[in-house]
């Protein structure tokens, strides 16, 4: 036995169907739109309605109504007082009148330029402090440089007294004493040779000598540059002094062989060495030139 | 440097500067005109200051030569030059830049 098929709707069915589905869409967004307008519409808001206006339009004719007869009261009260006025015054009231007038609107403009001048008069005032401060700065500044003056000629006359010398007769003479080699260059000052405490020579001074060259008869030697007793420092000049003192100037004198590099600074080492009462024999000498020491007594100095 | 006379001396003194340019004979202590030699070489120089002092008077002047670093060579010729003519000298030592001051006849340096 074969089932039985269930038998298919026929296309009126389907067409009936299909017609509801849509209206029942298309409904659903009208009704959506019409929400949605009413809902996302300010103007709809706002706008008034004609009643509404109606009653704001009734409101503002009873206003300017009343606004009217103020002023009508008003003009009436200005007319009164203006025939009142009329009434009583005299001529002279009136100039007088007219002189006030003026004079306060003169009272006016003076009090608006006092106004200006105390303004300008506060700037001036202003501006006076500031030139006052400036001034005592000024003074300040003065006094500093009148001190800084003194302290200059004080120097510098301790300068000159130190640079004027006598210009002393030369004796350039012959002396038997001792010769104490003293070698300036770098601007320093290097003994030449060690020595003992009485004096006697011991050999070359090798803290502040280093031998260039060894030629059997004699050697060659350089100073080093960062040894000696530099001229120009106050600590070096005292220590250069007392370690002059160990020699006798009485026994002793000093052969100054000053490189041309060092002539700016022998002035000082003068000064010192004939502090000291030393006589000095003088080589100024120039790169390139070697100075020998065959050793020996007897020199001429000055 | 100022330079005054040495107290207690009879003879005129003559400080000559020695520098690269020119030799300049500053009158020491006395009335007497600024001597210049500023010829180009400064062997020619040591010749001319040589017959500027071939004129003057042993016995009354003398010379304090200023050395500076420039003319050690000819320093040597000049000394013995004045040397043989029978001066006296004596010599100083000087940088290339600093100045000398002579000072008036009536007056010291300054």
């Amino acid at each position: 036995m074969r089932p039985r098929r269930k038998a298919l709707p026929n296309s009126l069915e389907l067409l009936l169907d299909t017609i509801c589905n849509t209206f029942g869409g298309v409904l659903f967004l009208a009704i959506l739109v019409s929400l949605m307008l009413r809902l996302s519409s300010p103007l709809r808001e706002d706008v008034p309605t004609v009643e509404a206006l109606q009653k704001e339009m009734l409101a503002l004719e009873s206003q300017q109504e009343d606004v009217f007869a103020r002023l009508e009261t008003l003009r009436l009260a200005a007319a009164s007082q203006e025939t009142m006025v009329d009434r009583f015054t005299t001529p002279d009231i009136a100039q007088l009148l007219a002189e006030y007038h003026e004079r306060r609107a003169r009272r006016d403009r003076l009090m608006s330029e006092r106004a200006i001048l105390l303004r300008q008069i506060a700037k001036g005032q202003l501006k006076t402090s500031r030139l006052a401060e400036k001034v005592k700065e000024l003074d300040r500044a003065l006094a500093s440089a009148v001190a800084e003056k003194s302290e200059a000629e004080v120097a510098l006359r301790s300068e000159l007294g130190w640079r004027a010398q006598a210009a002393r007769l030369p004796r350039v003479r012959s002396t038997f004493k001792r010769e104490v080699g003293l070698i300036v260059r770098y601007g320093r000052a290097y003994f030449w040779h060690r020595y003992d405490r009485s004096g006697k020579r011991l050999g070359l001074n090798t803290d502040d000598f280093v031998i260039v060259e060894d030629r059997g008869s004699h050697v060659e030697t350089a100073p080093k540059p960062y040894a000696g007793y530099p001229i120009k420092e106050a600590d070096a000049q005292v220590a250069l002094a007392n370690r002059l003192r160990d020699f006798d100037k009485h026994t002793s004198y000093l052969a100054l062989v000053v490189w041309e590099d060092s002539f700016e600074v022998f002035q000082t080492l003068k000064k010192l060495v004939v502090d000291l009462g030393f006589e000095y024999r003088l080589m100024p000498t120039p790169f390139g030139e070697s100075i020998m020491d065959r050793g020996g007594r007897g020199s001429h100095v000055q | 440097l100022a330079y005054n006379p040495a107290p207690g001396t009879s003879k005129k003194a003559w400080l000559v500067d020695l520098s690269a340019e020119r030799f300049a004979a500053l009158p020491l202590g006395h009335a007497a005109a600024k001597i210049e030699f500023a010829e180009r070489s400064i062997s020619s120089r040591v010749s001319a200051f040589a017959r500027w002092a071939e004129g003057r008077n042993p016995h009354q002047e003398y010379f304090v030569l200023l050395v500076r670093p420039a003319v050690i060579q000819s320093f040597g010729q000049l000394r013995t030059a004045l040397e043989k003519m029978g001066f006296e000298i004596g010599f100083d030592l000087l940088g290339a830049g600093q100045k000398v001051t002579a000072p008036s006849p009536e007056g010291t340096a300054s």
